[in-house]
């Protein structure tokens, strides 16, 4: 049973150009249905499914599809190298995807099966203990400045914060959940009237940006997600999405290579060993009341954090925590004041836990919060 | 040892003093033979290629001096950093500072005397005792450093062989829970005991400044290390949770590892003598 019979599964394109025209009608089919709005089926829904393009990161040298026990698994090649079909399939019900895995760190899977299913399929595959993925995690001013890059063009946003770290020892609680939708041309000013309202700022976290790219003869616009998943919302031109999907990852690249460049390890010169890098210092601008509920959430394994941690209590103010980021097993060691998280990332730790932290709070702490007391550094 | 290792960083929250003058560590724990035969092994030796200086230190966080150690660091010179890393050695000099925290200060004083500048770190603030051979660090430290608001960093030097057990258990358990987490992803089983001793596993896994320290110190470190992986891997419970991480069983997982916090808790409290971490004062 496959979702999308009207898109059979090829294995065999005479080239990349074949592959990437195959995917433009799988672009050009979800936008032309949708123009047409397509009558209600059991199917499809109601709505047409769009094209969504998932950036993984994969810390695997060979990743281990068979051993995956979150769902069922299956990698089938293809006969382009780099290009593979992969077909999940989680309470009766598949998903397909074309993975790209010319970047050896950073998967590009694409489908336009339902998104209902493709995200959750992807989640639990992301979440294999088998193997060391994570999802790519982008900061809200990261989406800000890809939004603005070069021939692209603001189109929209979505916000979502939820509070998961209120206590009842609060006095405010000036913001427990927000989430919306804002599209169209003019959409960055109910941006500028929201950042102007200063009891939101700490909640104004992206959900996704919506972006442009082209011109009038060639266009797409694409939702770019804070988790690293791009959904074409209209436009037919494949070249100009997967240019946004290089262009996306690409930053993320330098995002987390400059976090590992700056991570804390020992250099031979000559015939001595010195130690190099820094810790990284998460300053927070909304105080953590209580340390331990605090850590209770941060440090659960089944949390968006995906950490685990033994703590020590330096004093009343003060936890010094020896962690495992889960979705590699790297040690790595944080210390947690109310103002401050500061972060201890060994050389050859990967990266992403910093960046997923980061961002995972700022969508459920602190939207306002800042890496080394800047913004997120934008390369 | 963390708190200056932290002056050479550029850390928002805590004082960067050194790393303002261009400070960087050289090196750890080395064992250094001075020229005139005397053997010295300071804790941490900064460096600074703008100053062509390098600052000898000697870490004291508790009240004992051993006067006898700091006879031979009077035996030093120019000629010994041969160590140290600096762009000349024409005009480099250095000095010989002690480290000490407030509560203890009165007693090191007294065995120091003026033979070596003091860096005090106390609650509030930091203060020398003292004269540099370096002017700059004298400006800088002239008047006590306010530490008021400032959070010093305690993980660039995470423990050592002198450290008590119950204070180094939390990390080798996490060391346990890192190499079960990657066996589950294809590395090999942390009940491979010969595999997890060896020293690559230990500065990754235990503590990612062994490489910098000397071969006696590594060796007495990883003494350490292995009594307390035989310790905490000789329990029934800890090798039951262990091997449900092993074994890739996804929704066994958190519990597994909540059973492993409680038995860190557990096995720690039967070593329990020494006050976690730095005492602050």
């Amino acid at each position: 049973m496959t979702l999308n019979p009207i898109f059979p599964l090829r294995s065999k394109f005479e080239s990349r150009k074949e592959f990437m025209e195959y995917l433009g009608d799988m672009l050009t089919h979800s936008y032309e249905e949708r123009k047409e709005m397509a009558p209600p089926s059991e199917e499809t829904r109601g709505r047409p499914p769009e094209l969504k393009t998932y950036i993984m990161e994969s810390n695997n040298s060979r990743p281990n599809i068979e051993a995956v026990t979150t769902l069922e698994a299956e990698q089938i090649p293809t006969n382009l190298p780099k290009i593979s079909i992969l077909v999940l399939k989680y309470a009766a019900r598949f998903t397909h995807f074309y993975v790209d895995t010319s970047d050896p760190r950073f998967f590009v899977l694409y489908s336009n099966d339902l998104a209902e299913f493709t995200d959750l399929h992807y989640d639990r595959l992301v979440s294999s203990t088998a193997n060391k993925f994570d999802k790519t995690w982008f900061p809200t001013e990261t989406l800000d400045e890809i939004v603005h890059l070069e021939g692209n063009k603001f189109r929209g946003f979505g916000l979502a914060f939820t509070d998961r770290f209120s206590t009842e020892l609060e006095e405010e609680q000036p913001l427990q959940e927000l989430t919306m939708d804002v599209a169209g041309s003019i959409s960055e000013e109910a941006l500028y009237a929201l950042n102007e309202r200063k009891n939101l700022r700490r909640s104004l976290s992206y959900s996704k940006i919506r972006a442009m790219r082209g011109d009038r003869e060639a266009f797409v616009t694409d939702d770019i997600r804070y988790d690293g998943r791009l959904i074409t919302k209209s436009g037919d031109s494949v070249d100009d999405h997967v240019s946004l999907v290089e262009a996306t990852k690409k930053i993320y690249r330098n995002l987390v290579e400059k976090v590992e460049k700056n991570s804390i390890g020992t250099k031979k010169v000559e015939d001595r060993t010195l130690i190099e890098g820094q810790a990284f210092d998460f300053v927070l601008q909304r105080k953590i009341e209580n340390l331990d509920t605090f850590l209770d959430y941060f440090l659960n394994p089944t949390r968006e954090f995906r950490l685990w941690g033994l703590r020590n209590k330096i004093s009343e103010n003060r936890r010094q925590i020896v962690a495992v980021d889960l979705h590699t097993g790297d040690p790595f060691d944080l210390e947690i004041t109310p103002s401050l998280i500061r972060i201890y990332l060994p050389k050859g730790t990967c990266g992403n836990v910093v960046l997923r932290m980061y961002v995972n709070l700022q969508h459920t702490f602190d939207s306002a919060i800042r890496f080394n007391d800047e913004k997120m550094p934008f390369v | 040892m963390n708190y200056v290792i932290g002056m050479c960083k550029n850390h928002k929250d805590w004082i960067c003093v050194l790393n303002n003058l261009g400070y960087d560590i050289s090196i750890i724990e080395q064992r250094i033979r001075t020229s005139s035969g005397e053997a010295i092994k300071p804790d941490i030796i900064v460096t600074s290629n703008k100053l062509l200086h390098s600052l000898v230190f000697e870490c004291k966080g508790g009240i004992t001096v051993d006067t006898e150690q700091l006879r031979r660091y009077g035996t030093l010179t120019e000629n010994d950093f041969r160590w140290v890393n600096i762009y000349t050695f024409d005009h480099f000099h250095f000095d010989v500072c002690i480290a000490d925290i407030q509560k203890n200060h009165s007693a090191v004083v007294v065995h120091v005397k003026n033979q070596f500048p003091i860096i005090t770190f106390g609650n509030e603030e930091v203060f020398k005792t003292g004269k540099f051979d370096e002017k700059k660090l004298d400006t800088v430290f002239e008047n006590p450093i306010s530490l008021k608001g400032k959070i010093p960093p305690l993980s660039y030097y995470p423990f050592c062989e002198e450290d008590e057990k119950a204070y180094i258990i939390p990390f080798v358990m996490r060391g346990l829970v890192s190499i079960a987490v990657k066996k589950a992803k294809g590395g090999s089983s942390v009940l491979e005991r010969e595999l997890i001793t060896r020293d690559d596993i230990i500065e990754k896994v235990f503590n990612p400044v062994f490489k910098t320290l000397s071969r006696t110190h590594q060796r007495q470190l990883k003494e350490k290390i292995k009594k307390v992986i035989h310790l905490l891997l000789s329990r029934e419970e800890t090798k039951e949770a262990l091997g449900i991480i092993e074994s890739r069983a996804g929704y066994k997982i958190s519990n597994a590892l909540g059973k492993l916090m409680k038995e860190t808790e557990k096995v720690a409290k039967q070593f329990e003598t020494q006050q976690f971490l730095t005492d602050f004062p």
